[in-house]
């Protein structure tokens, strides 16, 4: 959390604009990195976060904003500096590993700059970093996915660039190979102090990697907070959808406090801002609504999945509404049983009727 | 409309001098096809109502019959060969797999010169045949070479491959669990042949077929040496028989016609092609045995022996035993190789140009055209090449030289016109698609991304170039050279048409003492030809089995 409270901005962007051909594809966007924090632009293909990533990387003019790292301007409309003069690097979807050059020279590669001796160190070190020491001989097509991904990332920290950028780095990975790597990425960028700014679609990824993250929606950042505020406390109808499960509970706003839903009466702990008798929508995800067999509430039960830890339940309540349901693996009930079931919210997240 | 194609233009000229370049370079590359396109138009219809009264039937029909004796033949040896050697097994598989290509390195008039040689009255064949029964002339029939059917033969022998090679991709690529599935539904080996394999790799087979079909019509060596009046032999004989350029230019778009039908064709069936690969394990070849594998052998053997081995050694014996070389052998080759190199040096340089453009100015449609366009010429027979290239020549000619008589009142002559950059010119027409489609292929293995990755690490665009590109780069730059120098080495009507006077190459050598029925001293003229041609064969054969052990590794890894 104290990490969000950043000593110092190391990246920033202010209403940047980003399009190619007339066509704008990142509408006025603005967002800060701050030293040494990963962040996350997480959302659906096409919301254009590699367009953005581009953009910071060099490799796309913006058409209105500008951008900046440690205070110098980095890119604004009759502005782009270079990417090689930008101290920024990169780790590549498709990876793109120099194939004529063997781990050490690909890893190498960026250190000019530095003598035979200081190079041979840094990727000697970096090699144990990534736990691949003794490589240092073979070309990128003999080593497995894996291997080629943390060789890319290796590639990219080696000069120590002020910011490294990730676009869609796990893609291409497997998923039992993904959920060991992520972690492990995440570990080697706090060990190098690296500030990162992550690119991806998966939301388990930017939630494992992150320490703050950007929803983009078309081509605009719709929320930019920690996962857990992302998940829980969604501020806008498509951050609710595009992130985890869940179901809209139809209602009717009583004070500005309560609402009445099909589930009774809800309480929210801070006002909220709709009118009274206003219709609304309320979030629920699985893990809000809880099987109790106490509880007087019943819904029937229309499907199941069993999950090892847990059942997912899909129930229906009297008024026709579908929500999920989570119980755990003891409570094996059958298809068309009706079962207790209690909500559990924490906070009230509610829409308006008919937003979108 | 004025304003809008101002600013079209504007933000086209905006794109820098490499695009600009490139599309100059596509715009000199339809030069000639356009020249043709329009004598349509402009062309008497005098001339036109006398080739509809006289020779166009003649043309047309033995065209045709051409096509289609070639495409039948081809078909009939290329399919079954590319079948047996990629999905069955027995002795000397391996050895045919590459061997079958080889047929690709002996241009069809030097086999057909051969076969003459071989077959006519005084060759060594019908000379055994006499000595054997005691028969004299006229006592027997003997087939005659020089004849379409000669010609259709010739031609089948070494086009084949173009299907060969096709097919026997396409069925690698074939997932055999297709096969598999056929074969729990009931289907044996050869009716899953038939209703499955077959069918799958149908749009690749017509791609090898209308690339044979492009050789048949742009070959001009083979049927005025055996007298068929085709396309091809109608226009060098209008324009040097009658000096008709114009003529020739109408007889040459009604072949250009044919022609563009071929493209659309091979276009069309390559996106079906696309559709119809999936990549699977390498399939389990059906073990052949005793007859079955002698038959296999037979099928393969065939068209390598007579395709090949037999004109091949027959112009080796001619070459060190009987032929006359002459004097002027040296410079022959000479003249040949520097000419085959300059041109392969210039498409590969205007290549590496507009490949570099069309990955720069990716976004730019108007880039993309370009390169497309300036890859056409090689569908373009060199019969229509070369008439292209000499009328807009000399139209520039004309204009030049009326343009420095007025200036400086002093007559400058011809100054394009029946030079070497003529020749260059044409043959980087002919041939740049070639070096373009090396060239291409080996810059897109190098992603964007690899660019970026090193810019990102400090690196300027230039050194970029050096430090990645240059090495990444290097064998195809080398192969697109090596492919170009043997394809103008053997380019025979293009070169008869535009060569200076009295500049000689081997290919025309070879092609005037044929016609002098020295067919003899003619071979060690092919033989060169032939030797130089088994180099890009020989690439191609080890890239395909290189492909080939990829595969298995995949497989072993799996």
């Amino acid at each position: 959390m104290e990490k969000l409270i950043a000593s110092l901005v190391q990246l920033s962007l202010e209403n940047v604009t980003v399009g190619y051909d007339g066509i704008k594809i990142v509408h006025d966007v603005s967002l800060t990195l701050g030293s040494g924090q990963i962040g996350c632009l997480l959302g659906p293909s096409g919301c254009g976060k590699s367009t953005l990533l581009r953009a910071i990387a060099g490799f796309e003019p913006v058409m209105q904003g500008e951008i900046t790292m440690e205070q110098q301007l980095l890119s604004s409309p009759t502005f782009t500096e270079t990417p090689e003069a930008r101290k920024i690097g990169m780790v590549f979807q498709d990876l793109a590993l120099f194939p004529h050059l063997t781990i050490a020279e690909n890893i190498g590669f960026g250190l000019r700059a530095l003598s035979k001796l200081q190079t041979a160190a840094r990727v000697t070190e970096l090699l144990e970093l990534i736990g691949l020491s003794g490589m240092e001989h073979r070309y990128p097509h003999s080593l497995s996915g894996g291997q080629q991904q943390r060789i890319a990332l290796a590639r990219a920290m080696a000069p120590k660039p002020k910011v490294l950028l990730l676009d869609e780095p796990f893609s291409g990975l497997d998923a039992s190979m993904r959920e060991q790597l992520v972690p492990e990425v995440r570990e080697i960028l706090l060990q190098e102090q690296m500030s990162a700014l992550l690119v991806t679609h998966d939301q388990m990824e930017a939630f494992a990697m992150a320490d703050k993250v950007a929803v983009m929606h078309e081509g605009t950042i719709v929320q930019c907070d920690t996962a857990h505020t992302i998940y829980h406390e969604p501020n806008n109808h498509f951050v609710a959808n595009f992130v985890g499960e869940g179901d809209f509970l139809g209602g009717i706003v009583l004070n500005e406090y309560d609402v009445q839903s099909s589930l009774g009466v809800l309480s929210a702990s801070e006002p909220h801002a709709f009118a009274v008798s206003q219709s609304v929508r309320i979030l629920v995800r699985p893990d809000d609504l809880l099987h109790d067999d106490d509880s007087d509430t019943k819904a029937k039960i229309v499907s199941k999945q069993f999950r090892g830890s847990h059942f997912l339940y899909r129930v229906k309540l009297e008024s026709q509404q579908e929500l999920y349901c989570f119980a755990s693996s003891h409570h094996d009930h059958a298809i068309g049983e009706d079962i207790g079931i209690k909500l559990d919210l924490d906070h009230l997240v509610m829409f308006e009727e008919g937003a979108s | 409309m004025k304003q809008v194609f101002a600013s079209y233009l504007l933000s086209n000229i905006r794109l820098g001098p490499l695009a600009l370049i490139a599309m100059v370079v596509a715009l000199l590359m339809l030069l000639p096809m356009a020249v043709i396109v329009a004598t349509v138009f402009t062309g008497s219809l005098d001339v036109w109502r006398h080739l509809f009264e006289t020779l166009l039937w003649d043309y047309l029909g033995n065209s045709l019959l051409l096509m289609i004796g070639v495409g039948f033949g081809v078909l009939i040896i290329g399919v079954p060969a590319a079948w047996l050697v990629s999905m069955c097994d027995f002795p000397g598989r391996k050895f045919f797999t590459w061997a079958l290509l080889l047929p690709l390195a002996m241009p069809a008039y030097i086999i057909a010169y051969t076969y003459t040689g071989l077959l006519d009255f005084a060759g060594p064949v019908q000379t055994l045949l006499r000595d054997f029964t005691g028969w004299q002339y006229g006592d027997y029939w003997f087939f005659n070479v020089r004849s379409l059917l000669g010609a259709v033969i010739m031609l089948t022998l070494v086009l084949y491959p173009y299907v060969y090679l096709l097919s026997r991709a396409a069925f690698l690529e074939q997932s055999p669990s297709i096969l598999e599935v056929g074969r729990t539904m009931g289907y044996g080996n050869r009716t899953g042949m038939l209703r499955l394999a077959l069918p799958m790799a149908r749009p690749a087979i017509v791609t090898g077929l209308t690339l044979a079909l492009m050789e048949t019509l742009a070959d001009f060596g083979t049927v005025q040496y055996f007298g068929v009046s085709t396309f091809t032999t109608g226009i060098f004989r209008t324009f040097y028989g009658f000096g008709d350029a114009a003529a020739a230019a109408q007889l040459a778009s009604v072949l250009l016609g044919f022609v563009i039908l071929l493209i659309a064709l091979e276009r069309y069936s390559r996106k079906q092609a696309r559709y119809h690969t999936v990549k699977g394990r390498s399939v389990n070849r059906i073990c052949l045995t005793k007859g079955k594998a002698l038959l296999a052998i037979w099928v393969c053997v065939f068209p390598l022996l007579f395709g090949f081995f037999i004109p091949a050694a027959q112009l080796l014996y001619w070459s060190l035993f009987e032929a006359v070389i002459g004097d002027s052998f040296a410079t022959l080759a000479w003249n040949s190789f520097y000419l085959a190199s300059a041109a392969a040096l210039i498409a590969v340089a205007c290549a590496l140009v507009l490949a570099y453009a069309k990955r720069s100015y990716h976004r730019k449609k108007l880039v993309k055209l370009s390169v497309t366009v300036a890859g056409t010429g090689y569908a373009l027979p060199g019969t229509i090449i070369a008439i292209g290239v000499l009328i807009a020549f000399a139209a520039i000619d004309h204009y030049l030289i009326g343009l420095i008589k007025q200036w400086f009142d002093v007559d400058v002559g011809l100054l394009l016109s029946g030079t070497l950059a003529a020749l260059l010119f044409a043959y980087t027409v002919r041939f740049l698609a070639v070096s373009l489609g090396g060239i291409e292929s080996g810059l897109q293995k190098i992603k964007p991304n690899v660019d970026h990755a090193a810019q990102l690490l400090g690196y300027k665009p230039f050194q970029v170039l050096r430090k990645i590109h240059m090495p990444l780069l290097k064998g195809s730059v080398l192969t697109a050279f090596l492919i170009v120098f043997v394809d103008v080495l053997k380019e025979l009507p293009a070169t008869l048409i535009l060569r200076p006077f009295n500049f000689n190459t081997l290919a025309v050598r070879a092609y005037e003492l044929a016609s002098d029925e020295r067919l003899i001293d003619a071979a060690p003229a092919s033989l060169l030809i032939v030797l130089v041609g088994l180099v890009p064969v020989i690439l191609l054969s080890r890239s395909i089995t290189v492909s080939n052990k990829h595969v298995l590794n995949k497989s072993a890894k799996k």
